[in-house]
């Protein structure tokens, strides 16, 4: 310890009043310091390694990419931004610096700001950056829409949001096991919000969104942001602000409400409207045609190319579809759904065609059959034809499935010694059949 | 042996410039009496706050430093009122104050921290870099500035402490305890920064190392059982011991001093108990 003579008074002792505040310095030291960067970077693995493990299935289209991250946030990065800020709470607790910080003249709310940036900021970057990356890998592969920004920022502010409500529990709960069992706790809850039926699960930060046609209504994200933000903010002055001011945490918390009640009045498939023009059909020039969302137009060819077979045997027979169409809405008459071939694609192509036209089989011939049309003496010997039928057109990938039994061998092997003709004209009586009813299930 | 009678325990003569006025000051913890309507007045200088355990230092500290509120009586800091709420930020701003059980953030440089008290303290942005600078060095920390907290040793998180209470140049330091962890060279460089700082500060030490009151403190305020027991300076309370223990080394003076002072004022205590109305038969 120096023992120089301190400098004069005059010079060194600072102005008292008014305190001129520069945050930035101090919050640099918060965000640099401590768990933060370490939360930051537990969010941001989490999502890379879910992400990671889910690819390529999000990787070809903008909703895939954005619901993914949707829920990868909301369900595990949002209990891991309430333990983290819990744990960020209760710090000056566990260092005992509680004593010094009732002697200075810093509002209760503005040291709270400061202590809450690291369990909020840190979240939203951990989310924002592993986004980034995802977003940069599924650029090269989409083939339209656009990507969902605005509501990666909600989830980015819902999970800030998250890491704040922590901090305020760490803040008032003196107990060692405070914040793994928020992180329980916060992932049964949202868990539980996201999978209900009920409209309030739109609120929650984790509910999952399956069209890739679709697109969020525009008020939404924002919406979204202010709900959760709005109650994060309301906590917060309710703890920190002096009581004159505690009033104050109305205001966030009105807007909060205010932003719930058009959210709770959303119909059953929430925000998502089809967009017209991703959810545009793209058809190829064959027979059946093929027909993919203006989405999906990439993978058109090669789904064109994994169908031909099937077409090739189904062209110009009676009772075939004319159109196999992925979409919105029912298909209608002559129209048969294709599965999703985004499910089989891997980075815009699609990787396993023979896959893929097993699963249009199945859903050619997929009936909704009421309960007791597949019962009686036959049915046993429809379901084996029924296998046989698509055995035949679309054999099982040897690495796919189960063996058939030895019946519906016997039906495969017999229609495939069958002459073409004696084939199509087989087809066409099967096609025209009325495959709930065994005993109209014409045998080969 | 009976000791002499201490100097009067008033604890009321007025220095010539009065930054620290309490008046009736009662401090109780549920049942407990921790500060029983204690006056006193402080002026610039270094004051020693000595007292057995329990007397009732660190709940005087805690009220100075505006972190307990008083059961009853006036506190009066830097010439405003602790009570008041307006005033009270007044007086954070001028105020240093080392708590006896010191917390720091770990992951802090002692620079970031000190920064981190000096923005606490509210002090101005222009000001602080040069500010933090001077009270590391000050403490005899500047070649570990950017040193993490957390590879301090037990000695040096205590100077880090002690810069946090100085950083923004106070006109009130409230030390709890603050050599503990120092070794001898340390405590010695420790108390020549006291007098460096007691020259125009008000500088009250709470400690229970008479050394330490010796060698830095001008005047001494001895508390026992939450009533000032004894008040003056230094040198009165060496000559008290002195008195007492004629034929002992100078060197325990103030030792002999200190327990002089006690006793004489537990004699005091007991015979204003006994000549009570209520113990009278």
């Amino acid at each position: 310890m120096t023992t120089s003579p301190a400098p004069a008074r005059a010079a060194a002792v600072p102005p008292r009043t008014p305190p001129r505040t520069r945050t930035s310095s101090v919050l640099r030291t918060e965000l640099r310091r401590g768990a933060g960067p370490w939360t930051g970077g537990a969010v941001a693995v989490t999502i890379l390694v879910t992400m990671y493990g889910k690819a390529p299935g999000w990787q070809g289209r903008w909703a895939d990419v954005t619901d993914m991250l949707h829920v990868a946030a909301g369900l595990l990065a949002g209990p891991l931004a309430l333990a983290a800020g819990c744990r960020q709470g209760g710090r000056d607790r566990r260092r005992g610096t509680l004593e010094l910080l009732r002697s200075v003249p810093r509002g209760r709310l503005r040291r709270t700001l400061l202590a809450v940036a690291p369990a909020a900021l840190w979240p939203a970057a951990g989310l924002l950056l592993p986004a980034a990356v995802c977003l940069l890998a599924t650029w090269p592969y989409v083939s339209g829409g656009r990507p969902y920004l605005e509501l990666l920022a909600a989830d980015a502010v819902a999970l800030a949001a998250l890491g704040t409500l922590g901090h305020l529990v760490g803040l008032l709960v003196p107990w060692r096991l405070t914040a793994p069992l928020l992180a329980v706790v916060g992932y049964v809850g949202l868990a539980l919000s996201a999978y209900t039926r009920s409209s309030a699960r739109w609120l929650g930060p984790a509910a999952e969104h399956h069209f890739a046609w679709d697109e969020p209504v525009w008020w939404f994200a924002p919406v979204s942001a202010v709900w959760s933000g709005g109650l994060a903010l309301a906590a917060l002055l309710a703890y920190a602000a002096r009581a004159r001011l505690r009033l104050l945490a109305l205001l966030p918390l009105a807007a909060a409400i205010a932003a719930a009640v058009p959210v709770l009045r959303l119909p059953d498939e929430g925000p998502w409207r089809p967009d017209p023009e991703v959810a545009r059909l793209v058809c190829d020039g064959g027979a059946p045609q093929v027909c993919l969302p203006s989405i999906d137009r990439a993978l058109l060819p090669d789904v064109s190319k994994a169908l031909a077979p099937l077409n090739a045997r189904l062209r110009g027979l009676p009772g075939a579809p004319t159109r196999w169409v992925l979409g919105p809405g029912a298909p209608r008459p002559g129209e048969v759904e294709l599965p999703d071939p985004s499910q089989d694609a891997v980075r815009g192509r699609l990787e396993r065609p023979d896959l893929y036209l097993n699963s249009a089989v199945q859903w050619l011939f997929s009936d909704t059959c009421r309960e007791g049309d597949l019962g009686g003496p036959n049915a046993e010997r429809a379901s084996e034809i029924h296998l046989a039928v698509a055995e035949w057109l679309a054999p099982t990938p040897e690495d796919y499935g189960v063996p058939l039994g030895p019946a519906a061998q016997r039906y495969v092997d017999t229609l495939r010694a069958k002459p073409p003709t004696a084939q199509r004209d087989y087809l066409a009586r099967y096609l025209a059949a009325d495959t709930c009813r065994p005993d109209e299930v014409p045998i080969p | 042996m009976t000791p002499p009678n201490p100097a009067p325990a008033t604890g009321t003569a007025a220095p010539a410039r009065t930054t620290v006025s309490v008046t009736g000051l009662t401090v109780r913890h549920r049942r407990t009496v921790a500060l029983d309507a204690l006056d006193l007045t402080l002026g610039p200088g270094v004051h020693g706050l000595l007292g057995p355990n329990g007397a009732g230092k660190t709940s005087l500290i805690r009220v100075l430093a505006t972190v307990a509120a008083p059961s009853r009586g006036r506190v009066e800091l830097l010439g405003r009122d602790a009570g008041a709420h307006r005033e009270r930020s007044e007086i954070r701003r001028r105020l240093g104050y080392l708590p006896q059980e010191f917390g720091y953030y770990p992951g802090f440089t002692v620079r970031e921290f000190v920064a981190y008290v000096a923005w606490l303290k509210e002090m101005p942005a222009e000001l602080a870099p040069a500010a933090v600078e001077r009270a590391v060095e000050r403490v005899g920390l500047a070649d570990r500035i950017d040193a993490g907290m957390k590879t301090l040793s037990g000695g040096m998180v205590r100077r880090a402490g002690i810069a946090q209470a100085i950083v923004n140049e106070p006109e009130l330091i409230l030390l709890d305890e603050p050599t503990a962890g120092l070794d001898p060279e340390q405590r010695v460089e420790f108390r020549a920064l006291l007098r460096e700082v007691g020259a125009t500060a008000t500088v009250v030490v709470s400690t229970h190392l008479v050394e330490d009151v010796a060698a830095a403190c001008s005047e001494v305020t001895l508390i026992e059982s939450g009533r000032v027991a004894f008040r003056g300076t230094t040198g009165e309370l060496t000559a008290l011991g002195e008195v007492s223990h004629a034929a002992d080394g100078s060197a325990n003076a103030i030792e002999h001093g200190y327990t002089a002072a006690l006793r004489g004022h537990r004699a005091a205590a007991s015979a204003v108990t006994d000549s009570s109305p209520k113990d009278t038969p």
